[in-house]
């Protein structure tokens, strides 16, 4: 009975999501142009460090002048992150705006179901703007990867449950601070940043570096690359593989608990109608 | 005064400005920054191909005078978009609407608070590069603010046509994605223009920040004076103007447009 509930709550939450992103079409429109707005600047500049089209001072760090490919699937990986802290997130905000987070979470099922139902049709639209971003970048950068593609997936899954974890602890801090932009903004900068989405992570200083290390992020960028554009991993594939999924019980678990308790603590308070 | 007197306060109602104010000037340059050091390899042996078409090795400053200019459109383009946007969000852009003053007073209000706000978002930023990072700027403080003075009439000429956009389509994260996207592309925020196939060279000197940026490298990083930097700034301020009032027409009529459709409360 339980369950059943909360599946029909899940799928209601999953239907709100995915009928307001078809309501806004620029929203879709935008998944054409998103990829080349945030990779053209980069790729740029690797043009603009580069000698007869070879980055050679980039293939010392990574095994190969692919920067392109380096970029793009960074760039893939990210939209998942981004997406685990900003539709976990700022689902919260909205509903606080619009005045409907009280009435929904009055509803006798699990808030953190309804959290992530709503996020999970964000997951599935990145999925596919994922595809479009690798067609497209085919044709304006010359992107290409290997056919390694489920052994990617093996990893990917497992990294995405972990980043959804975080997102949940994050939409916790939203409850809070009842400003969703700035920790948003900020968390997944720093998520990213760290984890070498962008940027090969051994151009970071020692301390940093380590602090990049102990983010499952790191090792999805950077076992991703390996596995589909034959750059040199930071280490071994296999042990990548272990870190992704213990850090996927690690942060489902640490999200949740948080998230339960300070949703605790604003229920008692009355902060949640608050914004 | 009413509109920049509530912005303020709503600001400061939540602590998290502190990160906008201190830690994102920090942060958001980094990704390019690192970026610019892996692509330079270990022995930096890219910097060469680098000062070839920059004129300058001094990559890091290059990239955070873009970025510091690209933060202050963003900062606006969030500031005239959300704030209609999260009054129509909020169901109060109409009662607001009702108020017997010209409309493009809200947005004025909203623009002097943004004003306040990218002046001392810049300042933290220099301040920031000049003792976190290092990075070593040349040139008066004067010639500095006149450098990014004359970028105003540009931001807020495209801030107005943006808050149109908002109102007409309903949306403000893509539609923020688009005008920044082309601002980071066009402008030479994080490269150098000239790396740029011509076709988009001509493009982006349609843009007025492409110039005030060129004037502000020249000014902070090349040692360059006001003099070397003027043919820029007054192509800026000239292109800018001309921003200001394609965005007040814009802004009339999408208002007319939203009013006769009675489209002013949805969203």
């Amino acid at each position: 009975m339980n369950l059943k509930r909360n599946l029909l709550a899940a799928k209601a939450a999953f239907k709100i999501s995915m009928k307001i992103y078809f309501r806004y079409p620029l929203n879709f429109i935008l998944t054409f142009f998103d990829p080349v707005i945030w990779l053209t600047p980069f790729y740029f500049m690797g043009k603009s460090f580069s000698s007869s089209g070879t980055a050679a001072g980039f293939r010392s760090y990574t095994g190969n002048s692919d920067y392109i490919g380096f970029l793009v699937i960074g760039y893939m990986v990210t939209s998942y992150i981004n997406t685990a802290f900003w539709s976990l997130g700022f689902s919260l905000k909205n509903e606080m705006m619009q005045g409907v987070l009280e009435s929904n979470w009055s509803a006798p099922v699990n808030r953190i179901n309804l959290l992530i139902s709503k996020g999970l049709f964000q997951f599935v639209a990145t999925t596919f703007e994922n595809i479009i971003t690798g067609v497209v970048c085919y044709f304006a950068f010359g992107f290409t990867i290997n056919n390694n593609i489920l052994k990617f997936l093996l990893y990917l899954i497992p990294g995405i449950i972990a980043m959804m974890g975080l997102g949940i602890a994050i939409s916790a801090l939203v409850l809070i601070a009842k400003d969703a932009n700035s920790i948003i903004d900020f968390s997944s900068s720093v998520v990213s940043a760290l984890s070498g989405g962008f940027f090969p992570i051994r151009v970071l200083p020692r301390a940093i570096f380590f602090v990049s290390m102990l983010i499952p992020l790191t090792y999805i960028n950077d076992s991703s690359r390996a596995i589909l554009i034959n750059q040199t991993p930071v280490m071994p594939l296999k042990y990548q593989f272990i870190i992704i999924v213990a850090s996927m019980f690690v942060f489902v678990i640490v999200g949740s608990g948080i998230f339960y308790a300070i949703e605790k603590k604003c229920r008692e308070m009355g902060l949640l109608s608050t914004h | 005064m009413a509109v920049a007197k509530k912005e303020l306060a709503q600001m400061t109602r939540y602590p998290t400005w502190i990160i906008q104010f201190i830690v994102w000037p920090l942060i958001f340059p980094l990704i390019y920054i690192l970026s610019a050091v892996g692509m330079a390899g270990p022995q930096k042996s890219g910097l060469a191909a680098f000062d070839s078409v920059a004129g300058t090795r001094n990559y890091m400053g290059f990239i955070v005078i873009g970025t510091m200019v690209w933060m202050w459109v963003n900062t606006v383009m969030w500031n005239f978009g959300t704030f209609l946007r999260d009054e129509q969000m909020r169901g109060t852009l109409e009662s607001n609407w009702l108020c017997p003053i010209k409309k493009v007073d809200f947005l004025i209000g909203g623009a002097s608070f943004s004003m306040i706000v990218s002046a001392l978002l810049t300042l933290v930023s220099v301040i920031e590069y000049r003792f976190v990072y290092g990075i070593h700027f040349t040139g008066s403080v004067l010639s500095w603010i006149l450098s990014f003075s004359v970028m105003i009439p540009g931001v807020y000429g495209l801030g107005t046509m943006f808050a149109s956009l908002v109102l007409w389509v309903k949306e403000t994260g893509a539609a923020v994605q688009l005008v920044r996207g082309s601002i980071m592309i066009l402008c030479g925020i994080t490269f150098p223009a000239a790396i740029m196939p011509g076709w988009m060279q001509f493009i982006a000197k349609f843009m007025p920040f492409t110039f005030g940026i060129s004037a502000t490298r020249t000014i902070m990083i090349n040692g360059g004076s006001i003099l070397d930097a003027l043919a820029d700034m007054l192509i800026c301020l000239g292109e800018g103007f001309i921003y200001m009032i394609i965005g007040r027409l814009c802004f009339t009529a999408v208002e007319n447009k939203v009013r006769n459709s009675g489209s002013l409360e949805r969203f």
